[in-house]
């Protein structure tokens, strides 16, 4: 509490007659009248109309008010109304509160209007006790650098640059191989409309070559990151290549005269290419490289280089790091492929007539290694039949759960390019399901039938080769059918599903950002922020963060780059106050090695570095909590779900009758979400509860709930979201590895366990809370008033040591 | 069997609702290749359907050999081979497995060999210069049935 007494006006809203048509809000306003430190309070029909509002500034100056509660509706509503309404009246706004009287109250108890305005006079009560100790906030504002970096460059990455570029913003975009392009630029035609990959492709890499907005840094990779949205600082470490980017002209005299050639990477390995090299002839930039694994120094190449009155080569090139400023950053690194010499029943790598979806890709390009040929490797001729097979490396729990995606459709594009090329070929295409969803896909599919290609539906069990022919013969069970068959082909095209790129679980590490369970970058929400990172100011698009084709890869590369200049056009950045602060007295870290607040923030905003007290980066933290229910030492507090605040919530909730009552703690965005669509939806339940709101499980002190026992409390409830699904990424596992011990620990105290519940629900589980404060409140009435209390006048001298520094 | 037993409700829910019905362990399945009314991915879809009764009091389930190919290939982690295991020890509690997997049984407590031995055995081995069959102790044998409680099954059927 400040210096000065708190002067508090409490403003009870009828909201017409749902909340005045159950709970008697007049009572509630006088009830309220008589609570310390209020000085003014009264009820009003509508408080979030224009009159109501007036009424609330007015009193603001007429009574000096430094605290205002509003009881009505879910703070999830109408608390930014309200904030406003004090700010402008000169409060600061996080010196207001408010009850939620109408979801958690009026709208689900319409039977018990005396025992509804019993707990709306207890919600109000806990309001004010909380506004007592709330302290005024500011926003937080933090400087943005106008420049972005883009990390990968492949077609998503290209986009977000060339997007941001064109609004006028800076953009180092980071590659690192010697050339943009990525995926896109190896594959032949693109489906469903068969362009030509790279002439659409091309124009775009040109572009970024051109663009005076874009920095390109290929042949790179991003090292280091340290900072925070609109601050970053960015360690690149580029590659040498030997060859002089400013001198080179891209003449490719140097390659006349190379005598090493060793198989390229960018047509699969299926051809040669010399020691130094572009990957592709529309490389950008248009700059050679020496690739010094397999130089001999025989420097040819420099001589070649001379007679064209150039000195581009440079064998006493170093390793250079390179250091940005930027203030977002995109990840648009894309995917890898799955290496099919896993599934060892397809004999990729052991027959030699079977290959991958890429390699094919590039034996039909006509500036392949086969100039447009498709060879069996066997006897260098064409196939007369070839069977594709899908999800390889996919829909398979040995290998990868998910369906890879675009793979079906980028099967029938390549069976229709054969069909093409080779009317005569017998094509299969052998598959479980075949999923062809979006604009002109499934019209795709239709023209692949027309064609003569043939659908057998089934899972490829084993492949066996002839050993005369090196022909293969595939054993599966037709499923049209129902009956085993062999069938016999020239050559085996696998569909390869798309994987994580090598790589993504460092740069996550380096990036502060988590990865989901098949590795891929995770989205801050997977619903309504999918491009947003965990960590504010990066952003993510393009297969990095999951298998997409090409359209679904433009779309997000253009959406990330909206995403990065919604902050990036301001200048300036507003960072919520609610955030944790480490009292530098208390935290231990000073005499001893501690650091555990650092381990348990999921967003590594924290810095402890030894022997000195622990720092938390308050444009990194996000205001979970986590860290301050877990310091050992009470050191660090959440800014507006301050221990003080939240233990005097307890208080004023078990004030009376508190062997009657059930403490819940719900997080703001799942489980206090699922209270207030209980209450939408009218769903009825005992009145018992009392919530108290914090913004994440992780928040939850194993001291609030012994507190709450020691106070009185006949039942606790902590909750939160359902595992994966937590708005601060990892805050519920925290709490649960914190509170599941109370299980264990409540008894020896004489508590009886089932008088804890700790439950996780979405915002969606509204029946799932209703049940499961029916089901808490019929174990309350089993044990009874009488054995609660005596259970807790038994655990009572064992709380009471151990919540001695609570007091009260 | 009136209602589902618990054995069979929890495998159906935990391994055998995960089946998409691709075919792969039919593919792979010698049995399927020589008898085409052995179909292990219907057998699958026939449980997720309700039919448990008419798939356990059925031959079919007793023509697998066990080899564990459809397990080994399965991409849903079903565990077809396991399965058919369980459903072979559920229609042998209800006194409906095939009168000739008992002989064997029997004929494996008594000698230790799944086969009778006959005469003519013994004499097509002498001519091909093969070793007699050795008597075999079957008190290990007789000790494992009993622990998994096989022989009550067996005494069962005699008596």
């Amino acid at each position: 509490m400040g210096e000065e007494e708190p002067r508090i006006g409490v403003y009870v809203c009828h909201c017409g007659l749902n909340i005045a048509g159950v709970v008697d809000v007049e009572k509630v306003a006088r009830e309220a009248a008589k609570l310390p430190n209020v000085v003014v309070s009264k009820d009003y029909r509508y408080m979030c109309a224009d009159p109501g509002q007036e009424m609330i500034k007015e009193d603001i100056k007429k009574y000096n008010l430094t605290r205002v509660v509003v009881a009505s509706c879910s703070p999830r509503m109408h608390e930014p109304t309200f904030r406003r309404c004090v700010e402008s009246a000169g409060l600061n706004p996080f010196l207001f509160e408010m009850a939620n009287i109408r979801e958690h109250c009026s709208w689900c108890h319409p039977h018990y209007p005396e025992d509804a305005t019993e707990k709306a006079i207890d919600l109000v009560k806990m309001a004010v006790a909380k506004a007592r100790y709330l302290s005024p906030l500011e926003v937080i504002k933090v400087p943005v650098t106008r420049a972005a970096l883009v990390i990968g460059g492949g077609v998503a990455g290209i986009h977000a640059a060339l997007d941001l570029a064109d609004m006028g913003f800076k953009v180092y975009l980071v590659e690192r191989s010697p050339s943009i392009g990525g995926r896109m630029a190896q594959l032949d035609k693109t489906f469903p409309t068969l362009d030509c990959s790279i002439c659409i492709l091309g124009p775009k890499m040109v572009d970024v070559a051109n663009h005076p907005n874009i920095e390109l840094i290929t042949y790179a990779e991003v090292k280091r990151v340290e900072g925070y949205i609109g601050n970053f600082r960015v360690t690149v470490v580029k590659k040498p290549r030997y060859v002089l980017e400013s001198e080179c002209n891209g003449c490719g005299e140097c390659v006349k005269v190379c005598p090493v050639e060793v198989p390229n990477e960018f047509d699969e390995n299926l051809g040669p290419r010399k020691a130094i090299y572009v990957p592709f002839p529309q490389a950008i930039p248009m700059v050679y490289t020496i690739d010094m694994d397999a130089c001999i120094e025989c420097y040819n190449c420099v001589e070649a280089c001379k007679e064209q009155g150039r000195e581009a080569i440079d064998f006493d090139m170093k390793e250079e790091e390179i250091h940005l400023e930027v203030g977002t950053i995109i990840v648009a690194t894309g995917y890898d492929l799955y290496d099919p010499s896993r599934v060892r029943a397809y004999g990729y790598g052991l027959y030699d007539n079977v290959f991958t979806a890429i390699e094919l890709e590039r034996m039909i390009n006509a500036a392949g290694p086969t100039q447009g040929h498709v060879i069996r490797f066997s006897d260098r001729r064409t196939p007369r039949s070839l069977a594709f097979i899908t999800c390889v490396g996919s829909r398979d729990v040995k290998t990868n759960i998910y369906c890879s995606g675009f793979c079906c459709m980028y099967t029938l594009k390549n069976a229709i390019l054969l069909k093409e090329h080779y009317p005569e070929m017998q094509i299969y295409v052998l598959f479980m399901d075949l999923r062809a969803p979006f604009k002109g896909y499934e019209e795709f599919y239709r023209r692949a039938r027309e064609e003569g290609i043939i659908f057998l539906r089934g899972r490829p069990t084993e492949l066996y080769e002839d050993p005369k022919t090196k022909n293969l013969i595939i054993s599966m069970e037709n499923l049209s059918t129902g009956e085993p068959m062999d069938l016999e082909v020239e050559m085996v095209v696998l569909s390869n599903a798309a994987v994580p790129a090598a790589g993504t679980e460092e740069l996550s590490r380096i990036l502060t950002v988590s990865r989901d369970a098949s590795g891929f970058f995770m989205e801050a929400h997977p619903k309504l922020r999918p491009i947003d990172s965990p960590t504010d100011g990066v952003f993510f698009c393009g297969a990095a963060q999951g298998p997409k084709d090409i359209p679904y890869s433009v779309a997000q590369g253009s959406a990330a780059a909206s995403r990065a200049a919604r902050i990036m056009a301001r200048g300036e950045w507003e960072i919520e106050p609610i955030v944790a602060y480490v009292d530098p007295e208390r935290c231990r870290n000073t005499k001893t090695k501690c650091g555990i607040c650092a381990t348990k923030c999921p967003y590594g905003a924290i810095t402890v570095e030894e022997g000195k007290a622990a720092v938390v980066n308050t444009a990194k933290c996000h205001g979970c909590g986590t860290c301050a229910a877990d310091c050992p030492a009470n050191a660090i507090t959440q800014m507006h779900f301050t221990d003080a605040q939240i233990i005097a919530q307890i208080h004023a909730a078990l004030e009376e009758k508190p062997e009657e009552k059930i403490i819940g703690f719900l997080c703001n965005w799942c489980s206090y979400g699922a209270a207030d669509l209980a209450g939408t939806s009218r769903m009825e339940y005992p009145p018992n509860i009392r919530i108290i709101r914090v913004m994440c499980s992780g928040r939850l002190d194993r001291d609030f709930i012994l507190e709450a026992f020691r106070k009185g409390a006949g039942m606790v409830l902590a909750s939160g979201c359902r595992f994966g699904d937590c708005h601060y990424i990892s805050g519920n596992y925290n709490a649960e590895r914190r509170l599941k011990p109370l299980f264990k620990m409540l008894p020896r105290f004489g508590i009886s366990p089932e008088r804890f519940r700790l439950e996780w629900f979405s915002a969606a589980e509204a029946g799932f809370f209703t049940n499961l404060v029916k089901e808490m409140v019929e174990t309350l009435k089993r044990l009874g008033p009488e054995r609660i209390r005596e259970e807790n006048e038994k655990a009572r001298p064992f709380l009471d040591r151990m919540l001695k520094h609570i007091g009260g | 069997m009136e209602e589902m037993p618990e054995e069979l409700r929890v495998l159906i829910k935990e391994k055998v609702y995960f089946c998409y019905q691709c075919g792969a362990c039919v593919g792979s399945c010698p049995t399927a290749r020589a008898i085409p009314e052995y179909n292990p991915r219907k057998m699958m879809e026939g449980l997720i359907l309700g039919e448990w009764r008419e798939i356990l009091s059925g031959d079919l389930i007793w023509l697998c050999t066990l080899c564990h190919t459809c397990y080994e290939v399965c991409p849903q982690g079903v565990g077809i081979s396991h399965i058919i295991i369980e459903l072979r020890n559920l229609a042998t509690k209800e006194g409906m497995a095939p009168e000739g997997f008992l002989d064997s049984a029997k004929q494996m407590a008594a000698t230790g060999y799944v086969a009778p031995i006959t005469g003519a055995v013994e004499r097509t081995r002498k001519q091909l210069g093969l070793p007699e069959i050795k008597v075999i102790d079957t008190g290990e044998i007789k000790k494992i049935m009993e622990l998994m409680r096989f022989r009550s099954v067996l005494e069962d059927e005699s008596g």
